[in-house]
C-alpha cells in the first residue's frame, strides 16, 4: 500500500527559469505525500512520521544543452582464431549498464549500444554519431573491451573482436580513435571519452586537468558549460586491468563508474568530479590507477561535460530511497531550438554526387 | 574521318587547371560528411564525339573534341542548385554536311568549318527520397561558326537523379532527362531571329569514388540526343556520347 500510494505521489517537475517553481514542487510533493502516508499507513506507523527531504536542492541554472549522445560499446566475445584475446567475463554487462543509467538517469536520448563489436562495425558506429552530431551536444564515447600496448612503439589500440592474434592491422589504432574524436569534438559542444581497457592510459596526452576550486558554485556549472570541452576518462595508465570485480560482474573501473554515477546525488556532476572519485574509489580498492585528461589539440577550451541527472532521489525516514523520486526535466533553450524529447535525427543526404546535366 | 583541334583548348585549360587547384589547396583545411549546407565546386573532362544526320537527306557528320568544363553546386539538406558551364570546339570539313548548316546561309569561307560549342546549365533540384531526386534545368547552349555566325538552344529541362552507395567510398550514381528548346540564330547583318525547335533527351550513368572525405572523383557514361526541327523542313538529329571525368570538392558549412 506504502508503494501505491508513494507511486501516485511521484511529481514531474522541470528546472524553469526561476528556481521557486522547484521549490514549489517540492514543498507539494512533500505535503501530498505526507498526507497520503499519514491516510492509509496504520496508526503505528502513523505516529513514526514521515519526513521526506530533497537530499539536495538543485542549483537554480539555465544551462543551455543540446542532445546528450552515447555511443556505448561492449566486447565480450572475442573470436581471434590464435586465442590471443580470451572472452571477457563483464564488458558487454559494462556496456549495457553505463547505457541504461545513462539514458534513464542523464537524460541521454541517443544511446547506441554495441555489443561484441568488429572493428568495421566500431568505425562505422562512430561515423554514424559524428554525422549526426549538433553544434550544442554533448557526446560520450565509452569502450569496454582487450587494449593492447606495443611496448617497441609505444602505440596503443582498442581490440575489436574480429582481432587476429598480434596483427595490429586488425586493432584500432589509439591515433585512429583521437582522430575520430576530433571530428566529433569539431563539431559537439562537449566531448568524453571514456576508455576502459588494457593500456588505455595510452590514449591520453600528457596534459591533464584538476577540478575546479569553484566546483559546485552555480557560476562555476555555467561557466563550464558554456565553453567547449574534450576529455578523456581511461581505466588505467599502460597497465593491465581487471575483469570481474569481487564477482560483482563488473570491472573494477566501471562497478566504481557506475557507482559514482547512480549514488550522485547533485543535479550537476562535472566529467572532472566523476574521474576525480572514480580514480579514488580505483586506487584505494585495486591495483589499477585510472587517469583523466583532455585531447590534445582537439579544441579543449576548459570547459566540462557536464551530467545532469534527470531523476533526484529523496530521502525519507522508514520510506526505502527509491521509492520516491522527483523527474526533473532539463528544458530546452527555446533560443538554441535544442529539443531533448524529441531528437532532431537529420536525413544523410549525398553531398558527394556531381552536378546532373541535360 | 574529321580530325580535331582544340584550339580554344588553352582558355578552358586555364580554368581547369585554376579549379583543380582550387580544389587541391582547399582540401586539407576544410572537413566534410554528411552535413546539412554544402558548396561543391568541381571541375569535369568530356572527351566525346558528337555525330548526326540530316534526316532529310540522309547526310552525316560526325566530329570529336574534349569539353571541359566547371560546375558549382550548393546544398541544403533536401534541395540543391547547380551551375555548369563547359565547352568545346569541332571541326568539320566543308565540304561534307555540317550540323545546324541548312538553317542558315553560313559563310563557309574556312576549311575546315570550326564550330564552338557551348554550354550553360542552372538547375535546382529537390530529393525526393534518400536516393533520388528531382531537377528542373535552365538550359543554354550555343554553336558559333564563326563571329560572324551563331545558333543558340534555349528552354528548360527536367529530369530524376538517383544514386546508390555500396560503401563509404564506392557510390554509383545516375541521372536521365528531357528538355524542350527554341532554336534562334545570329547572323552578322541580321537581327536575331527564331529558326526552330527542338528536343533534347540525356541519359549519364557513372561511379563515384570518395577519395578523402572531401575530395570526390568520378566517371561517368554520358550520352545525349537532341532533335532539331528547323524552319526550313529539315530536321537534324544530334547525339553525342563519351565519358565524363570530373573532381569535386565538398565543403560543409
Amino acid at each position: 500500500m506504502k508503494t501505491n500510494s508513494q507511486a501516485n505521489n511521484r511529481t514531474n517537475m522541470q528546472i524553469s527559469e526561476r528556481g521557486e517553481l522547484l521549490m514549489m514542487s517540492v514543498k507539494y510533493l512533500i505535503l501530498v505525500s505526507s498526507i497520503a502516508v499519514f491516510l492509509i499507513s496504520p496508526v503505528g506507523a502513523a505516529s513514526r512520521g514521515i519526513a521526506l527531504e530533497p537530499v539536495k536542492t538543485p542549483p537554480n541554472l539555465d544551462l543551455t544543452t543540446g542532445t546528450y549522445r552515447a555511443l556505448i560499446i561492449g566486447n565480450n566475445k572475442y573470436k581471434d582464431p590464435k586465442k590471443r584475446w580470451p572472452p571477457l567475463k563483464t564488458a558487454v554487462n559494462d556496456a549495457t549498464e553505463v547505457a541504461k543509467i545513462l539514458r534513464e538517469n542523464y537524460g541521454f536520448t541517443e544511446v547506441k549500444l554495441l555489443e561484441n563489436a568488429t572493428r568495421r562495425q566500431v568505425l562505422q558506429a562512430i561515423n554514424e554519431l559524428s554525422s549526426n552530431v549538433g553544434p550544442n551536444d554533448s557526446v560520450l564515447l565509452y569502450y569496454a573491451g582487450h587494449g593492447y600496448l606495443d611496448s617497441d612503439t609505444e602505440r596503443g589500440y582498442w581490440v575489436p573482436t574480429d582481432a587476429v592474434g598480434a596483427d595490429n592491422s586488425t586493432f584500432l589504432r589509439n591515433s585512429t580513435i583521437r582522430d575520430e574524436l576530433n571530428v566529433i569534438a569539431s563539431r559537439a559542444r562537449h566531448t568524453l571519452l571514456i576508455s576502459d581497457s588494457c593500456f588505455s592510459g595510452s590514449l591520453l596526452s600528457k596534459s591533464s586537468r584538476s577540478v575546479s576550486p569553484g566546483v559546485g558554485d552555480d557560476k562555476y556549472y555555467k561557466k563550464v558549460a558554456s565553453k567547449k570541452s574534450v576529455q578523456i576518462i581511461s581505466a588505467g595508465g599502460l597497465e593491465f586491468v581487471d575483469d570481474d570485480y569481487r564477482s560483482s560482474g563488473h570491472s573494477p573501473f566501471t562497478y566504481f563508474l557506475l557507482n559514482e554515477l547512480k549514488y550522485n546525488d547533485r543535479t550537476y556532476l562535472t566529467a572532472a568530479e566523476l574521474s576525480r572519485n572514480v580514480e579514488t574509489a580505483v586506487s584505494n580498492n585495486v591495483d589499477q590507477k585510472p587517469q583523466s585528461g583532455v585531447l590534445q589539440g582537439a579544441g579543449d577550451e576548459l570547459g566540462e561535460f557536464i551530467f545532469i541527472k534527470v531523476k533526484v532521489s529523496v530521502d525519507a525516514q522508514g520510506i526505502s530511497k527509491d521509492k520516491i523520486k522527483v523527474d526533473v526535466r532539463v528544458v530546452k533553450d527555446e533560443k538554441q531550438g535544442v529539443k531533448k524529447s524529441a531528437p532532431r535525427k537529420p536525413k544523410k543526404r549525398p553531398m558527394i554526387l556531381p552536378v546532373p546535366t541535360l | 574521318m574529321y580530325k580535331t583541334k582544340n584550339i580554344s583548348r588553352n582558355l578552358f585549360v586555364k580554368l581547369f587547371t585554376t579549379a583543380a587547384l582550387l580544389v587541391a589547396v582547399l582540401s586539407p583545411g576544410l572537413s566534410s560528411a554528411d552535413v546539412q549546407i554544402s558548396i561543391t565546386p568541381g571541375a569535369v573532362i568530356f572527351p566525346n564525339t558528337w555525330s548526326g544526320e540530316n534526316k532529310d537527306t540522309g547526310e552525316k557528320f560526325s566530329s570529336s573534341a574534349t569539353n571541359l568544363g566547371i560546375n558549382l553546386k550548393f546544398q541544403w539538406r533536401d534541395l540543391y542548385t547547380g551551375i555548369s558551364l563547359a565547352g568545346s570546339e569541332y571541326e568539320f570539313k566543308a565540304k561534307d554536311y555540317s550540323p545546324a548548316r541548312p538553317s542558315a546561309i553560313i559563310p563557309l569561307k574556312d576549311d575546315p568549318v570550326k564550330i564552338k560549342r557551348g554550354e550553360f546549365d542552372l538547375l535546382i533540384g529537390y530529393y525526393v527520397w534518400d536516393m533520388v531526386s528531382l531537377f528542373v534545368d535552365l538550359r543554354s547552349k550555343s554553336l558559333k561558326w564563326s563571329d560572324d555566325y551563331e545558333i543558340t538552344y534555349t528552354g528548360l529541362g527536367g529530369g530524376v537523379t538517383g544514386h546508390y552507395s555500396f560503401s563509404s567510398k564506392w557510390t554509383i550514381f545516375g541521372s536521365l532527362g528531357a528538355s524542350s528548346l527554341d532554336i534562334k540564330s545570329k547572323e552578322r547583318g541580321y537581327n536575331e531571329r527564331n529558326i526552330g525547335d527542338g528536343v533534347g533527351t540525356a541519359a549519364e550513368f557513372g561511379v563515384l569514388f570518395r577519395v578523402t572525405k572531401m575530395l570526390n572523383l568520378y566517371g561517368a557514361l554520358k550520352s545525349q540526343r537532341q532533335e532539331y526541327r528547323y524552319d526550313n523542313n529539315i530536321t537534324e538529329i544530334h547525339d553525342i556520347n563519351g565519358v565524363r571525368f570530373g573532381v569535386s570538392t565538398v565543403f560543409s558549412l
